[in-house]
């Protein structure tokens, strides 16, 4: 009897032991009490303005020279700095060596390069451009008669295993400025190339810039030399070369601005046709502690005269003191802008340009920024002689900010 | 050994299926002394008897009639199911701790600690809403979440009048906290999350009589009243973009939540006053079967004078207003003097009929019926013991046609000693 009683206290322990498993499934109700809700605004009233600054390509990677599209690049200028931990250029002026050739190659992504209708090299031993600041204003009067002439280079084409084409390198003999690319008395020396067609040359090429990529298409003076090593009963001469990469390089571009359509409102690099924006962001129309879940902008594009994927960037203006006028030309962008996080691109489709401005639009309702509207504006690694333009004109089809937020 | 398997067998298949839940979302959550016993000592009495003869471990003007200092410590599972949605929901938790002090059999002086309201609910919109924007179908569902509770610290004590009457006071000392977390989940991407905190405080205070008619008949009584009316601190934070789906409004690098956490003024804490100011009544009358046994009845009233307020998010946007309850038990106390095991335990049985109105609304009411049975063992000479209490309950959500299956166990162990004395060095 004792027993038994035991094991039925015993016994009792295990009861929890079935409970212990914690469980939390939801429990469907009706929480139409819930305030968070979904609301939309559009953004209709918006208004486009072109304005021109002086264009300048020093980011692309790819460099131009010739006419296209009523857009001129005269030249194209490359400098080479001294490098970095290792001064290759000593090797020049090295006794222990003999140096074989010097050479300077760029590369192309054209396959149809030939020897004829090629650029002229130009040697200067001074610094001429700055790649992001450059304009065609400051080579107005370019003149090659100081600059030493290198003539035109030799056309190599680079083939894969399967013979096909690769790259073209263009592939000047620079032996003659042994003497004038390194001074041991100036330690800043900039070197700077150029490259020019011959007058009445119309041709067009196109050649990667430093940055295409990473050092392997990059603008490049190669020196070759030889040194002699010795022991007891031989004497060896080995062979090798040294790479220079350039610093920075820029095309000059001219464009003709006065063919610009006044009725049209567009981009270009070439054109340094810009967009200002004027949106306006109804603060006062979204509750107090709203989160923007989606807002795009809408662009229509007109087809029939802009370019496919037109990679376009859209930055906020941060500050609007400036009248702009839009005949006018500017140095710099007049308007100062908030950039990263921001300024954002996209491309775009056959017929519209649609991008997320929703950081922006937040923000705006935070107070953090302004809001006065935005510049719009090529990216730089668009094809300059290319554009985009946008079309205003169709009733039904405007362009429009969509807004999709949660309020509170 | 057999009836060992006979009752693991029962007891499994009484309890897998069941479970508990929707109480939780009622304004500051579900009364802990509400949903089925206070402690596994109790069973489901609140006033009479129950732990041992003359005493109840929630009613301080019984307190004299312990022998000895008494730690009683409680555990409680609790589980609900509602059967409709097969949602189920399980928890445990310590459910009381009481220390007991009593004095010369004239007076006695306690302390406890206890939940006093879980908050813990998970509500999912029963539907989908569909929201066309700008030509775009997005798809959202609802989604609340309440979690933490309020706990209760009680100071207490009873002093005896007369050989009729004994007076007892118990302090109730509320605090806690609780997150709140409202959301709208889209199938096509990152839910947007509402998030607040609140921070409780409040004192209330409940007056205990017992009334000794004759040896046979007893009358207890208890009246509730708020001191100082639960008041909140409310800190509503900023609705966010859960980017990265971890429902915190984090940095996680590279996904970090939208809007940037450092693009935003935190709003203030608010302070709310008297969310929460109960007062309640209960009546118990206790009958003496015989030496051991009594029979009991309980009545109860229980109102809640809150002031309605929109700035707390109520996960089911109701709050109990008032509660009526009845309660029919029995118990069968051990027997101080005998040797034999089974003398020694102590058995409990009750019924409990519960109706709870809504925001005042008569038609808008939870109405709930429960049994309990429960056991104790009294072991060495002081009276160490340990009880088990299993309630199990019915409730029904009329106007939103729910029905919650609920069932509870307690388990309590209750140490005696004698505190305060001198000894003599042996």
């Amino acid at each position: 009897m004792k027993e038994s009683c035991t094991y039925w206290l015993l016994s009792l322990f295990f009861i929890p032991f079935v409970f212990l498993s914690c469980s939390n499934d939801p429990i469907n109700s009706d929480l139409e009490h819930s305030s968070l809700s979904l609301d939309t605004l559009a953004i209709n009233s918006l208004d486009f303005q072109n304005y021109l600054v002086y264009p300048n390509n020093g980011s692309n990677s790819k460099l131009y020279l010739g006419k296209k599209n009523n857009i001129e690049s005269t030249a194209i200028f490359i400098s080479m700095e001294t490098p970095s931990p290792v001064n290759y250029w000593a090797i020049l002026k090295d006794t222990n060596v003999i140096v074989d050739s010097i050479r300077l190659e760029i590369n192309s992504e054209d396959s149809t390069l030939s020897s004829e209708g090629v650029p002229n090299l130009y040697f200067s031993p001074d610094s001429h451009f700055s790649e992001n600041n450059s304009t065609y204003l400051d080579f107005e009067n370019l003149s090659f008669s100081s600059w030493e002439s290198l003539g035109t280079p030799l056309i190599k084409m680079n083939l894969n295993d399967s013979s096909n084409f690769v790259s073209t390198k263009l592939v000047w003999s620079i032996d003659t400025l042994k003497d004038a690319l390194y001074d041991t008395l100036d330690t800043n020396l900039v070197r700077t190339f150029s490259l020019q067609f011959s007058a009445g040359d119309s041709n067009f090429i196109e050649l990667l810039s430093e940055e295409a990529g990473y050092q392997t298409t990059d603008p490049k003076v190669l020196i070759y030399y030889r040194f002699e090593t010795s022991s007891e009963d031989t004497t060896v001469y080995d062979t090798t070369f040294r790479t220079i990469y350039s610093a920075s390089d820029l095309s000059i571009l001219k464009p003709d601005q006065n063919i610009i359509p006044s009725n049209k409102i567009g981009l270009s690099n070439g054109l340094g046709l810009r967009v200002k924006m004027f949106a306006q962001i109804p603060i006062d129309s979204f509750p107090s502690g709203c989160v923007i879940k989606s807002a795009n902008l809408f662009i229509p594009i007109d087809s029939s005269m802009s370019d496919s994927n037109y990679r376009i960037i859209i930055d906020p203006i941060k500050s609007d003191s400036q009248y702009v006028d839009s005949s006018m030309i500017y140095l710099e962008d007049p308007y100062s802008s908030y950039g990263s996080p921001y300024r954002i691109s996209n491309f775009t489709t056959n017929n519209s340009y649609i991008i997320s401005i929703k950081p922006y639009v937040q923000n705006v309702l935070l107070e953090n920024v302004n809001s006065i509207g935005f510049k719009i504006i090529a990216d730089e690694d668009n094809n300059p002689f290319k554009s985009s333009w946008f079309d205003l004109a169709r009733l039904n089809n405007k362009p429009v900010i969509e807004i999709v937020y949660v309020k509170p | 050994m057999s009836n060992l398997k006979f009752l693991i067998i029962s007891i499994n298949l009484i309890s897998v299926v069941y479970t508990q839940g929707m109480m939780n979302g009622y304004g500051i959550g579900s009364l802990f002394e509400s949903q089925g016993s206070i402690n596994g000592s109790n069973g489901l009495s609140k006033l009479s008897p129950s732990f041992m003869d003359n005493v109840s471990i929630s009613n301080p003007s019984t307190w004299q009639n312990l022998d000895y200092t008494y730690l009683s410590v409680s555990y409680s599972f609790d589980e609900a199911l509602i059967k409709k949605n097969s949602s189920l929901n399980g928890y445990s938790s310590l459910s009381n701790i009481s220390w007991i002090v009593p004095i010369k059999s004239k007076s006695s002086l306690g302390l406890s600690l206890s939940p006093y309201s879980d908050q813990r609910i998970d509500l999912l919109a029963d539907s989908t809403i569909t929201f066309v924007a700008f030509g775009d179908t997005l798809e959202s569902t609802k989604k609340i979440e309440r979690f933490g509770g309020i706990v209760s610290f009680k100071l207490g004590g009873s002093r005896v009048l007369n050989s009729k009457f004994t007076f007892g006071t118990m302090f109730n000392f509320l605090f806690g906290s609780s997150r709140n977390s409202e959301s709208i989940q889209f199938s096509s991407s990152s839910p947007v999350i509402q998030k607040s905190r609140q921070r409780y405080t409040g004192l209330l205070n409940e007056f205990f009589l017992n009334f000794k008619i004759n040896e046979k008949n007893k009358l207890f009584a208890s009246y509730l009243t708020t001191l100082n009316p639960l008041n909140v601190a409310n800190r509503k934070k900023p609705l966010f973009d859960d980017v990265n789906n971890n429902e915190y409004y984090d940095y996680f690098s590279p996904l970090y939540d939208f809007p940037h956490p450092d693009s935003l003024n935190y709003p203030d804490e608010e302070r709310l006053k008297n969310v929460h100011s109960p007062s309640s009544y209960h009546l118990a009358y206790e009958f003496k079967l015989n030496n051991r046994s009594t029979f009991s009845v309980e009545t109860g009233s229980y109102s809640d004078n809150y002031k309605s307020n929109t700035n707390i998010q109520i996960p089911l946007n109701k709050t109990i207003s008032s509660i009526r309850t009845q309660k029919v038990l029995f118990t069968r106390f051990s027997d101080k003097l005998s040797l034999s095991v089974v003398d020694k335990i102590i058995m409990r049985f009750g019924l409990q009929n519960k109706r709870s109105i809504l925001e005042k609304n008569k038609l808008d009411k939870i109405s709930e019926i429960g049994f309990s049975t429960g056991l104790g063992l009294r072991f060495k000479k002081i009276g160490n013991q340990i009880d088990i209490n299993y309630y199990y309950g019915l409730r029904d959500y009329e106007i939103i046609n729910q029905k919650e299956y609920f069932q509870q166990v307690q388990l309590s162990t209750s140490l005696a000693d004698l505190w305060f004395v001198k000894r003599r060095q042996k």
